[in-house]
């Protein structure tokens, strides 16, 4: 029971999908599931989610601008995920998304222009290692590492014309993660909160004409948690991205990328018969600052669900 | 909840997902992920001198020095029948206007020396020209 209180309470950033904002689109999800929860040995964690995103907002630096068209960009995204516990402090993940709809509507000089796609997005693989894990209170320290595939789509084009790279359902590029997770919870107390950082490097796109450098991420997410009900969790998360500026031929740095970007992420956590648990959850920018000029995300909200499922006890 | 209580029991207590299937079905998700993905490789038709079967002549942008997000239009000039035509760029966004036009525009970090390709195709092979858009702020 006790370990399913800090499987349920950690369970927000399984589905704490990243968004970084692009200057002609919203975005890819990036970074993994976030998480680093480890698993009990025979252990199976299956996900799914939905995710949509909105970006719609152009910002210079600190402050919002003014541009003589009008652009939205969006994304309907699914996602499953699995994690299996090999061993007992080591645990397997995997995860793919699917972009249901990705899609730019602009607005320029009187024309409605629309570019979309759909397809498979990237593969992640990682591997966890439960540092630390103690029932009083109840804590984990888990420390993770792994690469991201770009197995999904990244040719998309429309009557013979190729999108462009920010709207193909693949990021294109091989990115390595590492990350840790901790988490910390009195079984007297209501309250718990956690902690998770992580750190994301891509290799360079090296495809025809395309040479392309996604700059280095780094995230740190600092949690509390309050037990509503015996099966309701309220969670709130503050989330700080910091992503560096993308790179060209011959390693010339793209002005107009990079961005450090504060959210608050509010999450609800429902479980039912703490088997199923279902979350809810937003992502509010609070805070942006991005280099040159880039189009913003302005909302995103997610939908998940997922199963845990132990076999120790079988024959 | 009636129904997820029947889904998990459906799903979870039924003998089909026992300790060794879920660790196989972890692994198989990976492999067929793998195997999906390695399918979809593109064939390319081989690239062939031009003759009155398939050329490009040539392509002509009405600018080859614009501003962020200033449109242009492309065009490829061709022989040849039953022609398809594929345009990708390594930065800035292209539209179809026509079967030999695109229109082509760049954000603000598309900016500098871009590369517009197009590759033409029939059943005699296929041709493929570049041409170089700088791009300003």
């Amino acid at each position: 029971m006790k370990t399913k209180i800090l499987l349920l309470i950690s369970m927000f950033f399984i589905f704490n999908k990243l968004i970084f904002g692009q200057c002609c689109s919203a975005g890819n999800p990036v970074g993994g599931d976030g998480s680093n929860v480890g698993l009990n040995k025979k252990a199976l964690r299956v996900s799914v989610m939905y995710k949509y995103s909105l970006s719609q907002v152009y910002f210079h630096n600190e402050s919002q601008v003014d541009v003589p068209f009008t652009d939205k960009s969006y994304f309907d995204y699914n996602n499953l995920s699995i994690t299996y516990g090999l061993l007992n402090r080591l645990s397997l993940h995997s995860e793919i998304g699917y972009f249901i709809d990705k899609t730019q509507k602009l607005n320029m000089n009187n024309e409605n222009i629309v570019i979309n796609s759909n397809g498979l997005g990237d593969l992640l693989f990682n591997a966890r290692y439960t540092l630390i894990k103690t029932v009083k209170p109840i804590s984990q320290l888990v420390l993770s590492a792994g690469a991201r595939f770009p197995i999904g789509a990244f040719n998309e084009e429309i009557n013979g014309v190729a999108i462009p790279m920010s709207l193909q359902p693949s990021s294109g590029a091989l990115k390595y993660n590492t990350s840790a997770f901790y988490s910390r919870k009195r079984i007297e107390n209501k309250i718990g909160f956690t902690i998770f950082t992580l750190f994301e490097n891509s290799r360079t796109i090296n495809q025809d004409y395309l040479v392309y450098k996604y700059g280095n991420y780094f995230q740190f997410s600092l949690a509390g948690s309050y037990s509503i009900s015996k099966n309701f969790i309220f969670i709130a998360n503050a989330k700080f991205e910091l992503r560096a500026k993308d790179e060209r031929e011959f390693g010339l740095k793209i002005e107009s990328t990079g961005s450090r970007v504060v959210y608050f992420n509010p999450q609800i956590l429902y479980s039912i018969k703490t088997k199923w648990n279902i979350i809810f959850m937003t992502d509010i920018p609070i805070y942006k600052y991005v280099n040159g000029y880039q189009l913003t995300n302005k909302f995103s909200f997610q939908i998940g669900l997922s199963r845990n499922i132990s076999f120790r006890y079988q024959k | 909840m009636k129904i997820l209580n029947k889904i998990n029991c459906m799903i979870f207590k039924c003998n089909l997902f026992n300790l060794k299937q879920s660790a196989k079905v972890f692994f198989l998700f990976i492999i067929f992920v793998f195997v999906f993905s390695s399918c979809k490789k593109e064939q390319k038709n081989e690239e062939i001198a031009p003759t009155d079967n398939l050329a490009l002549d040539s392509i002509v942008a009405t600018k080859r020095n614009i501003a962020s997000f200033e449109e242009i239009y492309i065009t490829a000039y061709t022989r040849g029948k039953n022609i398809n035509y594929k345009w990708t760029t390594n930065h800035g966004t292209m539209v179809g206007q026509d079967s030999i036009t695109v229109k082509y525009w760049a954000c603000w970090s598309c900016i500098g020396v871009n590369t517009i390709k197009c590759e033409i195709s029939n059943e005699f092979g296929s041709i493929s020209d570049t041409l170089n858009v700088n791009v300003h702020m």
